[in-house]
């Protein structure tokens, strides 16, 4: 089973790409998503839930590109992952 | 609302500057592959590796074909899953004949298409072992495969085939974008690796060919010299018995014989000369020329050979002399310097009809230089350059005046031998010549030294 927090890596370095730091600020926000001072992604709670709410987290401040960057970040991954832990958005 | 849009148009075009910079990325990633090695094995091994890695790729494999475009062979193949280590011996799977093998690869390679495939078999059967292609069939990852050929110049160097846990249609943008220059990076370094170990075959042959080369010419530097050896002698006794014959010792001769032996005598002169020639070139070329090198005094040497062929010249009608300046020493081998003199006095004198040969002396500060100068026949461009060259003879003169063509070859190697150099100078046909060489002045506490 894929883990969330690779993804969740995965989308965060994709959009500090575009964005700067700014990416692991505004990841920070989301409910259930910490990084531990080593930078490492800890999830409390749903993986599926955390990762849909990340992406909403970027598309709320910069609009549907945002969203189209998250599923190419995870494109390669998502086969690997089992359907019921993908959110809707990225599939 | 503006302010909003503007931001997510930023976002879009911070997005595609983000997707240009993992491409260029990438590409530097490849060049410093390309960069670091020459070989080709190794090359096509890190080129596979860092593309599966850079993007996932469940599997990567990299093959080239030969000059010929007779064969295909895969020289390397990555899989991330491969925990038998299959893969890695791809450099050892067996060559496919483009022309009796039809699978996939052989038809990407003939056709010069890209083709995207279901199933790896198609691909890799026969070359592949049926161990590797069961277990990448096996690999549920593994959903399609692209292959691409390699092409440069309108010919397919080989061929990268790039497994994909997805449809074609789901590339990303970022994958999308790196293709054509990847592809292009990739042929150029398969071709650099080409060139490169064609060039180390070459150079394998070159040395093989210039070893045998130099055994030969080692043979014929012996046999010439054996062969000039054994001419000697018989050549000694002749040209004395000629000389007795017509200095009347058997008997008075007719004038008829004498004009004859004195044909005789001439011919054996030269072919004495040509053989004691060619037992100096040997000598030379097969390094057994001793050349002493001590402090000379140049000046007496010039002036000797100038007062030995002084009857020479005046026999003919011209003019020999000698600067009579003081020199300061040379480092020098006063017997090799003496030959060297008196070629050139002697080719001067043969070359000259009218006029004379004059021997000037010129102190440079490293330097003495010595020019043999004449007013003869003069010699064109063309000559100049070759005439230091082994049998190479000035065409004006060859056809009318015997001579062996080694004389000046002769005088080069010595020269050299002793540190100096030698050229020879005209202003054209019929303006007279010279020829000059140069030797290096004695440094004040002189030294002794040997060379060969």
């Amino acid at each position: 089973m894929m883990a969330a927090a690779l993804l969740i890596e995965r989308i965060i370095k994709e959009q500090e790409l575009i964005i700067g730091p700014l990416a692991w600020r505004e990841a920070k926000k989301v409910k259930g998503l910490a990084v531990t001072s080593s930078g490492a992604i800890k999830v409390a709670g749903s993986g599926k839930k955390v990762l849909g709410d990340l992406v909403g987290q970027y598309e709320k401040l910069f609009g549907p590109a945002s969203r189209d960057v998250c599923r190419e970040a995870v494109k390669a991954l998502i086969p690997q992952a089992s359907k019921n832990d993908i959110p809707e958005v990225l599939r | 609302m503006a302010h909003e849009n503007i931001n997510f148009d930023l976002y879009a075009r911070n997005a595609e500057l983000a997707v240009r910079n993992k491409t260029l990325s990438l590409l530097h990633k490849l060049d410093e592959v390309t960069l670091s090695t020459l070989s080709t094995r190794e090359m096509t091994e890190r080129i596979a590796t860092t593309l599966a890695k850079e993007f996932d790729y469940p599997f990567v494999a990299l093959g080239m074909c030969d000059a010929a475009q007779k064969y295909f062979q895969w020289l390397a193949a990555s899989c991330p899953r491969d925990e038998s280590k299959l893969c890695a011996q791809a450099s050892s799977w067996p060559k496919l004949s483009l022309t009796k093998v039809r699978n996939a690869a052989t038809k990407s390679i003939r056709t010069h298409r890209r083709l995207e495939l279901r199933t790896l078999s198609e691909l890799l059967t026969p070359a592949a072992p049926d161990d590797l292609i069961q277990l990448l069939s096996a690999d549920e990852q593994l959903k399609s495969i692209l292959v691409f050929p390699l092409v440069a110049k309108s010919e397919c160097l080989g061929l990268l085939a790039i497994g994909l846990n997805r449809g074609v249609e789901s590339l990303t943008k970022y994958e999308q974008e790196t293709f054509s220059p990847m592809l292009g990076l990739v042929t150029v370094a398969l071709q650099k690796a080409e060139i490169y170990s064609s060039l180390v075959e070459a150079t394998a042959n070159l040395k093989v060919v210039n070893k045998r080369l130099k055994e030969l010419d080692a043979v014929k530097t012996e046999f010439v010299s054996i062969a000039s050896h054994q001419l000697r002698t018989p050549l000694a006794a002749i040209r004395g018995y000629v000389d007795l014959i017509k200095d009347g010792t058997y008997g008075q001769i007719t004038p008829p014989q004498t004009e004859v032996v004195g044909k005789v005598h001439d011919s054996v002169e030269a072919l004495i000369e040509l053989v004691g020639q060619l037992l100096n070139v040997s000598r030379i070329e097969s390094g057994k020329t001793n050349v002493e090198i001590t402090t000379i005094d140049l000046a007496s040497v010039c002036t000797e050979v100038s007062n030995f062929l002084g009857v020479k010249a005046s026999e003919r009608g011209l003019s020999l002399s000698c600067d009579d300046t003081r020199l300061p020493p040379v480092f020098g081998d006063a017997s090799k310097v003496r030959e060297v003199m008196m070629n050139l006095v002697e080719n001067a004198l043969k070359y000259t009809d009218k006029g004379g040969v004059k021997i000037i002396y010129t102190e440079e500060p490293k330097f003495v230089r010595i020019d043999v100068v004449d007013t003869g026949f003069g010699l064109t461009k063309a000559s100049i350059e070759k005439l230091f060259q082994k049998f190479s003879r000035a065409e004006a003169t060859a056809a009318d005046y015997p001579g062996t063509g080694l004389g000046l070859y002769v005088c080069k190697r010595l020269v050299e031998a002793m540190g100096g150099e030698i050229w020879a100078e005209s202003p054209g046909l019929g303006k007279g010549s010279s020829f000059c060489f140069r030797l290096p002045k004695a440094a004040k506490a002189s030294k002794k030294s040997k060379a060969k």
